[in-house]
């Protein structure tokens, strides 16, 4: 299929451009008899992008009596490619929330128990402010952190610097992508992107390892696959529950949870004993092949089924399929993947597997993205010269990203240097961190916490200052370069309407911020529009076409290997790297190595989490679009497993980790013949205690609530959140 | 499968939906087909179909159900979205005392909103649950004035403000119209549009060269409860 | 045709009751029907004003409730009137005179009240002309409406010449066969529907006739009861028709309430297991509580008081298995996706709850108003020319 072409149809397929409308002429008889007063007058169209998660899709607002009265996806969006996924067509769920944040509060009483007091921007800014000077008089400006999630984080990252900190740290490292990052980059010597660079729609096998794609609801990752394995691509998912993707899989491999390292160095053996890699690939662009060999000879079929509760049988099976359709196959390197400590050596893994298939730079394996450069704000002054006492992440050598684990740490601790203001952004730490209790020991010992939000989530009950951000619908944010298949993206958001109560955008804020810290050289910029217009004009790209489509895409080179694109490996040795000297340096395993993790005492279950289609995390509890279809979570059981313990469909129970701690509230038991019956699962963001959140608070129980101090991955400090086991408290 | 013979699925559909537009209305026939292994329980129907109807609170007409199928660890699953099928031969119609829901000369079974008295008794017949009563609610409670949900959705192509419960379509039985506003004007419907599974088609199934036409031909194809005789106009495809 | 004294009571017999009520002399049950009434207007015209969503707990799920089940409820009672009063004359004619003017006036107030609950649970009441501009033969609603219209106005013609003393028996024939159609009607209505197996029975439409015969007997015995006590008339001649009438009744429900009950059990699609969940409620509300123990209370006595007592108690139960017969359809959803859960529940809101109240006490009121009015007195009225 031509992308290009594709995309000009669903333009007239979503009515995008109503111009594209050809049957003016052919318009039917009206087919009601009242028909003919017909409201429907065409409503503005702006396009923008969607903040539901971060995949970012183009979407366009259809705009009248300046309300957002519906919206369409954007057909030019490489994210979605005119599609929106359940959450994204919520947009006005997030947007009309009546409960959003409206106006900047202070905190009158105490972190915890907040008493409100209203106050104005400007009151409010001056209280940050005044803090900020004083916190960095005694401490340096670098105790000061911003932990962040989204768009609108850029702004507050240039203002932090502006004034002397580089202290910034995103969850979707350490509790998230970062283990996969890392055993990519010291594989490969690169990460696998997001928009990941799966090529899964060319795919002729495709093996997943958790990765519930469609319940995982990626755009147009879901779309390409399914368009792989509708087009004949042969499909292995190793998940412990059937998860959506894996009812569409050819196999499913029920898999004991916290062994999948097991099964993949059993795979990567057969590969290699049975001569079903890829020799010449290999002998090319890797090193430490033998290595590599010589460490996985004990990793028999026999051993991983035992270890894994998988037959020996289908280990083999599925390693020969791998063998017979490589280089055409995706082992996917998953997203969520702070699972059980070893995480990097896990990733590690599925990067040799690759490899050895020669999947990296193959069609329908790993695809070479194109990217776009577009130069920063032209003429700003430098940041400041910037000295740090000392690193952070010392403890975590390949922590390329700041960890949010160590942050914590540093707060609590003042080691290595103390961290005593944090800025948070667009991030619920209170669930999104493992282990509540340190997060809000942490909190306590601040001098100053600011919550820039646009919902009263729990996070902002442990803020001195909240500053409501209006909505991704509602304003300018900085520009969005997404890299993908022979394509680039530049995305722009604008706003669609005006913004609601007196919430304001990032761009707005930390202007403000700025002037009143003495550092309006940074901002120079009127507003978003002209920020975002004088960075087009550096890029020479047409701010007008961009405001008009949303998008510009960028043309770009092969995606794959071949005589005169030949690939790069950014690893000390410039190859893939099999056996890793890197690791092995600072004493690590430079091959992984299986060692057994812990598994649930009697009466306990391990507990896992996942995705809701219809949710994100805690970001969407309280849409009351989302919330119509899907309120709570509920706690998902071993059908026969769970009449054995007298549990009915519906019951309400709670649940008491391995520490003791109970889970605040309680949830409602899902039968299911789609789990094993030694772990219960549940999807994450729910269970949310905050009164302001009217539809979200006390639904469900909280998956964060039962991860106790979790098992660091030494390698990078992401923190394993898949260790907690529970017991199952009947009659809540 | 994005492609049927080497085309792009979607410019097909365009093309299919173009060319009945042509016809005279009585000549065509509309028709959803949904492929069950495509479909991937992303339920971005479901919402895409609230957001481009405005549907209010507990009102959804294209939910997507869920089916565990077989016991661990030879466990299924099948994702059976369900919008209104349009039958052939409705439970729906005949019972309304006003004939407010009618099947329209092309075979869309339809409501009048302005006629509508609002006895539910389609709902009650429909067998697949695919009709909805709107007594009212609104998500954004006192706020509603200023939101989205008392503007028009252009359901049928009318103008239908939800402005209060004297105001159609509270009041009245709802249901999916397989987006005829959109349809009437070339687009095809949202749900199809947004189904990230590429998985849900549409057309005149009275054209032979239409896609969908050639799907439905082929003896992989279901209809939902078809042994009540009710010839729904939706097929599923396995 | 003269107004007064025959279709509504003497003007100044009208005004003497008014007046009563005014001094407070008008005795509790008047002032609590009254009372009853005006909370019950209050909550229909919360209904109509605020509008359904704040005021009624039905919903796509629960389609119909409470106000259909007593609009059912009522239809069946005037039905039940007008075949007492049909069997009533023609076997026991004399036994039964006394009574004829107050019984039929019940089946006419009662089939009005049952309309006022109707219009509560309509999305749009404003647009019922549409019956007349769009009508469609093929919906057993459609007819029903006709027939209720042909039924009210056989109905009244029969009361005006009982009260003008000038019965016709053609007339009283005409009005039962059409109660027998508009009520059956009504049980088709229900009954053919095919999508909900709680429903879908050719049984429905004699069910309904054989439930309204009960309910009407229980109602009408409570009027004969009470009429026989006030003019102090002999208990055993004039109470003996209404008992055996009970019985029959109470037999006639129990056949078709079984045979329903099992033809049910052993369905074998979608939705049919709405009769195992339910079998528990059907067996012991259904036929214990509703026939059975009535069947026993009416062995134990047959005093006017006694009798009272068990109108009463065969009414009250009666409304709850009619609510039970209307919802219980509506058990296991057609299409169970999302957060719906295995078996719906419904509760009927306090507006809801004040419909039946409100019809109740219409029915309660105009009777006693008519009662102390002396509507019911026999008289020689001959109308004039
Ligand atoms: N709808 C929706 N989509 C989202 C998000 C969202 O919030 N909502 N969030 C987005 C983000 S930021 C991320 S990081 C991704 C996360 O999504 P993924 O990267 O897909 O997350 P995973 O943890 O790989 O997948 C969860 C699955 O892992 C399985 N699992 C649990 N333990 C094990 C195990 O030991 N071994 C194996 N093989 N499987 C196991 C669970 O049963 C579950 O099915 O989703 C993204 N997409
Ligand atoms: N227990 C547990 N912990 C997890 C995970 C898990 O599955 N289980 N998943 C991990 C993963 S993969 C990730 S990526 C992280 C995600 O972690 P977070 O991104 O922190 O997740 P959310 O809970 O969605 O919190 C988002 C916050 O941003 C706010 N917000 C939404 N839109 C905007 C906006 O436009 N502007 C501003 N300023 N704020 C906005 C929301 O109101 C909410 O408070 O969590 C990680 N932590
Ligand atoms: S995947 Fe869905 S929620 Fe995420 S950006 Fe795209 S449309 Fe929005
Ligand atoms: S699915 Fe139901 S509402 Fe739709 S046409 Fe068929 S019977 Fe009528
Ligand atoms: S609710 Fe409306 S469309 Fe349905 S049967 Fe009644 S009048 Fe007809
Ligand atoms: S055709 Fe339109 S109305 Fe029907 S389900 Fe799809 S989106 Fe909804
Ligand atoms: S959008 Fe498409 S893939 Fe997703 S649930 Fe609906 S039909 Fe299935
Ligand atoms: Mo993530």
């Amino acid at each position: 299929m031509s992308p290009k072409f594709s995309r000009r149809t669903f333009l007239k397929v979503s009515g995008a451009a109503t111009a594209a409308v050809t049957v003016a002429a052919s318009m039917p008889e009206k087919f009601l008899s009242w028909a003919e007063e017909s409201g429907q007058k065409e409503m503005k169209q702006i396009p923008t992008f969607c903040e539901l998660c971060f995949w970012n899709c183009g979407l366009i607002a259809k705009v009248e009596n300046n309300k957002v009265v519906k919206i369409d996806g954007n057909p030019k969006s490489l994210r979605g490619r005119g599609r929106l996924c359940g959450r994204g067509n919520a947009a006005l769920g997030a947007l009309y929330d009546p409960d959003r944040l409206k106006y900047p509060m202070i905190n009158t009483g105490k972190r915890g128990e907040p008493v409100w007091k209203r106050a104005t921007w400007d009151e409010a800014l001056g209280v940050i402010a005044q803090k900020m000077k004083s916190v960095s008089e005694k401490y340096g400006p670098d105790s000061m952190a911003l932990i962040y999630h989204g768009t609108g984080a850029s702004f507050w990252k240039h203002l932090l610097h502006a004034y002397g900190s580089t202290l910034s740290a995103a969850p979707s490292f350490a509790q998230c992508r970062g283990p996969r990052d890392i055993g990519f980059v010291l594989t490969f010597g690169s990460d696998v992107g997001s928009p990941e660079y799966y090529d899964f729609s060319k795919s002729k096998y495709i093996v997943l390892f958790g990765s519930h794609l469609g319940e995982n609801a990626h755009n147009s990752q879901v779309q390409d696959i399914v368009k792989g394995y509708s087009s004949g691509a042969k499909m292995t998912v190793v998940d412990p529950r059937l998860s959506n993707i894996a009812s569409k899989a050819d196999r499913w491999l029920p898999i004991k949870p916290a062994t999948d390292l097991a099964l993949m160095l059993a795979w990567i053996r057969l590969i290699i004993e049975e001569g079903l890699y890829d020799k010449e690939y290999v002998a090319k662009y890797a090193t430490g092949f033998d290595e590599l060999r010589a460490a996985v000879q004990q990793y028999t079929p026999e051993w991983a089924e035992a270890e894994t509760s998988i037959s020996s049988d289908v280990i083999v099976k599925v390693a020969r399929e791998m063998g017979e359709y490589a280089p055409n196959v995706c082992v996917g390197a998953g997203r969520y993947s702070t699972w059980y400590g070893d995480d990097t050596q896990r990733s590690r893994a599925i990067a040799i597997l690759n490899a050895l298939l020669g999947t990296w730079g193959r069609e329908g394996g790993y695809f070479f993205p194109t990217g776009a450069k577009v130069p920063e704000y032209p003429g700003l002054p430098a940041y400041p010269e910037h000295v740090e006492a000392a690193q952070l992440d010392e403890a975590y050598p390949f922590a390329l990203l700041q960890t949010t684990t160590s942050i914590k740490q540093a707060t609590i601790t003042g080691q290595p240097r103390p961290v005593k203001a944090w800025f948070v952004y667009g991030s619920n730490l209170m669930k999104t961190m493992p282990d509540k209790q340190e997060t809000i020991k942490a909190i306590q010992n601040l001098d100053l916490m600011v919550t820039i939000d646009t919902m009263p989530m729990d996070i902002i009950n442990y803020s001195d200052v909240v500053l409501p951000e209006c909505t991704y619908m509602e304003r300018y944010d900085n520009i969005n370069v997404g890299k993908f298949k022979g394509e680039a993206e530049i995305a722009l958001r604008q706003p669609t309407v005006e913004p609601l109560w007196e919430s304001k955008p990032s761009w707005w804020i930390t202007k403000e911020l700025g002037n009143k810290l003495g550092l309006a050289a940074f901002f120079p910029w009127k507003d978003g529009e002209e920020y975002i217009a004088k960075r087009c004009e550096a890029a020479e790209l047409d701010f007008a076409q961009l405001k008009r489509d949303g998008v510009i895409i960028k043309k770009g080179g092969n995606p794959y290997i071949t005589a005169d694109s030949q690939p790069e490996f950014g690893t000390p040795s410039g190859k893939i790297e099999l056996y890793s000297q890197q690791l092995a340096e600072k004493g690590f395993d430079p091959v992984p190595k299986y060692t057994r993790h812990p598994t649930p005492p009697a009466g306990h279950f391990r507990l896992l989490f996942g995705r809701a289609p219809l949710h994100t995390f805690s970001r969407t509890t309280n849409n009351f679009m989302l919330t119509d279809l899907q309120k709570d979570n509920s706690l998902w059981i071993n059908a026969k497993k769970g009449k054995e313990l007298g549990l009915k469909n519906g019951d309400y129970v709670s649940l008491v980790n391995q520490n003791g701690v109970i889970a605040n509230g309680r949830i409602k038991v899902k039968l299911t013949q789609r789990l094993r019956d030694d772990a219960v699962y549940m999807n994450h963001g729910f269970g949310v205690h905050a009164k302001g959140m009217s539809r979200a608070n006390g639904q469900g129980i909280a998956d964060d609530d039962l991860i106790g101090k979790p098992a660091i991955d030494p390698i990078m400090g992401g923190t394993a959140m898949r260790g907690n086991f529970v017991k199952i408290v009947k009659g809540a | 499968m994005d492609q049927f013979d080497g085309k792009d699925i979607m410019e097909i559909m365009q093309e299919d939906l173009l060319r009945a537009l042509k016809k005279p209305r009585k000549e065509r026939r509309w028709a959803m087909a949904i492929d069950l292994k495509k479909c991937i329980g992303c339920h971005a129907c479901t919402t895409g179909c609230m957001s481009e109807n405005l549907t209010p609170p507990e009102i959804h007409y294209r939910p997507v159900k869920e089916e565990e199928i077989g016991e661990y660890p030879n466990t299924g699953m099948r994702f059976l979205p369900r919008p209104c099928f349009h039958c052939d031969s409705p439970t729906c119609t005949p019972v309304c005392p006003v004939t407010a829901t009618y099947k329209r000369d092309d075979g869309l079974v339809v409501i009048d909103y302005k006629k509508c008295i609002g006895c539910r008794y389609c709902i009650v017949a429909c067998p697949y649950g695919a009709r909805s009563a709107d007594s009212g609610h609104y998500f954004t409670g006192d706020f509603h004035d200023k939101t989205y949900e008392v503007e028009n959705s252009g359901e049928y192509g009318g103008n239908f403000k939800r402005k209060s419960h004297w105001h159609s379509p509270i009041g009245n039985a709802r249901k999916c119209h397989f987006c005829i506003h959109r349809v009437e004007k070339g687009e095809l419907t949202r749900c199809t549009t947004t189904c990230l599974g590429n998985a849900t088609f549409f057309g005149d199934i009275n054209d032979p060269k239409a896609l969908i036409t050639k799907l439905i031909s082929k003896p992989n194809v279901f209809r939902y409860k078809e042994e009540l005789g009710t010839k729904p106009m939706v097929y599923y495809i396995t | 045709m003269k107004l007064f004294g025959v279709l509504i009571p003497e003007k100044e017999q009208l005004i003497g009751t008014v007046g009563d009520v005014i001094k407070g002399k008008a005795g509790l049950s008047l002032y609590a029907s009254i009372f009853g009434l005006l909370i019950g207007l209050y909550a229909i015209g919360s209904i109509f004003i605020r509008g359904h969503a704040h005021t009624i707990n039905t919903s796509s799920l629960v389609p119909w409730g409470l106000q259909i089940s007593t609009y059912v409820y009522f239809a069946l009672l005037s039905t039940g009137c007008t075949f007492v009063n049909f069997f009533g004359h023609v076997f026991f004619e004399k036994q039964y005179k006394p009574f004829a003017s107050r019984i039929v006036f019940v089946g006419i107030i009662t089939a009005v009240a049952a309309f006022f609950s109707l219009t509560t649970e309509m999305g749009h009441l404003e647009r019922m002309y549409y019956f007349l501009l769009s009508p469609n033969p093929k919906s057993p609603m459609f007819w029903m409406a006709i027939w209720y219209t042909c039924y009210l106005i056989i109905i009244t013609w029969e009361y005006v010449n009982i009260q003008t003393n000038r019965h016709s028996n053609r007339v009283m024939w005409a009005a039962f066969f059409i109660a027998v159609f508009t009520h059956s009607t009504l049980g088709s209505l229900l009954g053919s529907v095919s999508s909900r197996v709680y429903y879908y029975s050719a049984l429905m439409p004699i069910y309904f006739l054989f439930i309204a015969f009960l309910t009407g007997c229980s109602l009408t015995t409570i009027i004969a009861a009470m009429t026989v006590k006030q003019k102090k008339l002999d208990e055993n001649y004039h109470l003996h028709p209404f008992v055996t009438l009970l019985k029959v009744g109470l037999g006639l429900a129990l056949l078709i309430t079984f045979w329903r009950m099992m033809i049910g059990l052993s369905a074998h699609l979608e939705g049919s297991e709405v009769f195992s969940l339910t079998l528990i409620n059907s067996v012991l509300f259904g036929i214990v509580v509703v026939i059975v123990i009535p069947y026993i209370l009416l062995k134990i006595g047959q005093s006017a008081n006694w009798l009272i007592f068990v109108g009463l108690f065969i009414m009250g139960t009666q409304l709850k298995a009619r609510n039970d017969l209307v919802v219980g359809a509506f058990k296991i959803p057609v299409f169970r996706v999302y957060d719906m859960p295995e078996v719906i529940h419904y509760t009927p809101s306090i507006y809801e709850n004040l419909v039946v109240v409100a019809s109740a006490s219409l029915v309660a009121m105009l009777y006693i108003v008519f009662e102390r009015s002396g509507v019911f007195e026999a008289r020689n009225i001959k109308e004039e020319h």
